[in-house]
């Protein structure tokens, strides 16, 4: 039982991977807005833009989270909408 | 003749097809120029839809200074395009080499336009006027273009523009332009000539402190 939820809690320490898909992004010049605004989040360790596939992928620091509503304000600040958000461990 | 050549390169001031505002907590420095012109601005992005700044214009020696607000009027965002309205204005300075005392000038415009990784259209519209019916002035300009190749976002971007603009009071026939539009991240440049064999050259410069 211990060592399951060390195995637990453990997974839950584990830096993360954010995709979100985002419409509008067409334009590298206009769209390196977004990687500027998310690498200023403390949670955030690397981001990646996409304009092929239309993610900005968002690598998170280990035991740090940025969560949906969060994501969406960034985006929507940046000038952009956001479509979808699929979440990795 | 010198006053109505004045008056053209007073109104031709195209800053290539920048947006007129950029994204949030952003400054943008760009500079146009031409033989016989050029457009310096500066604007801080308040918001994504929302720029306030500063740009000084010279025409010949004579130069007008003035504030600008720029507002995105509308904006679609599309899964293979984006599609924007701009309007903007400001009140200013119109100061002419030939005359001793200065001058006030308004200016108002709209910026439409649509693009998406390979093309890129604009129609942009802007008065000049001075409220003394002295420079009473519309004009028009149309850009279109298209990426050779389609660029990866952190990869050299490059695109052919071609443009047409048109004055009716001064320049029946309008004057078009072709040029080179390269950017990379946070940088935009361009290379052109006019028609006619006059040259351009324009940057752009996004500082996100």
């Amino acid at each position: 039982m211990t060592t399951a939820l060390l195995i637990l809690l453990t997974q839950f320490s584990l830096a993360g991977e954010i995709h979100v898909g985002v419409n509008g992004m067409v334009c590298a010049f206009c769209a390196n807005g977004i990687e500027k605004k998310f690498k200023k989040e403390s949670a955030v360790e690397d981001v990646k833009v996409d304009l092929d596939k239309k993610l900005v992928t968002i690598k998170t620091k280990k035991d740090a989270d940025i969560d949906d509503a969060k994501l969406k304000d960034l985006i929507t600040k940046s000038g952009y909408t956001i479509t979808t958000i699929h979440r990795e461990k | 003749m010198f006053k109505k050549l004045l008056l053209i390169t007073l109104l031709y001031t195209p800053l290539a097809s920048a947006h007129p505002v950029s994204y949030e907590d952003s400054f943008m420095i760009g500079s146009h120029n031409s033989e016989m012109k050029s457009e310096n601005l500066l604007i801080y992005s308040y918001r994504y839809y929302l720029g306030l700044g500063l740009s000084a214009t010279r025409f010949e020696k004579d130069w007008i200074y003035a504030p600008q607000v720029s507002v995105l009027a509308k904006r679609w965002n599309l899964p293979e395009a984006q599609a924007n309205i701009y309007v903007y204005g400001g009140y200013g300075i119109l100061d002419r080499e030939m005359e001793e005392s200065t001058k006030g000038i308004g200016r108002l415009g709209t910026q439409i336009d649509y693009e998406t990784r390979k093309i890129f259209t604009a129609f942009k519209y802007r008065r000049f006027d001075t409220f003394d019916s002295t420079y009473n002035v519309d004009t028009y300009t149309v850009q279109a273009g298209f990426a050779p190749y389609v660029a990866a976002f952190d990869e050299l971007n490059t695109w052919l523009i071609g443009e047409w603009t048109y004055t009716p009071e001064y320049k029946a026939n309008g004057e078009g332009s072709l040029f080179l539009r390269f950017f990379y991240k946070n940088i935009y440049w361009e290379l052109g000539s006019s028609f006619e064999g006059e040259p351009m050259i324009n940057f752009m410069v996004h500082y996100y402190p």
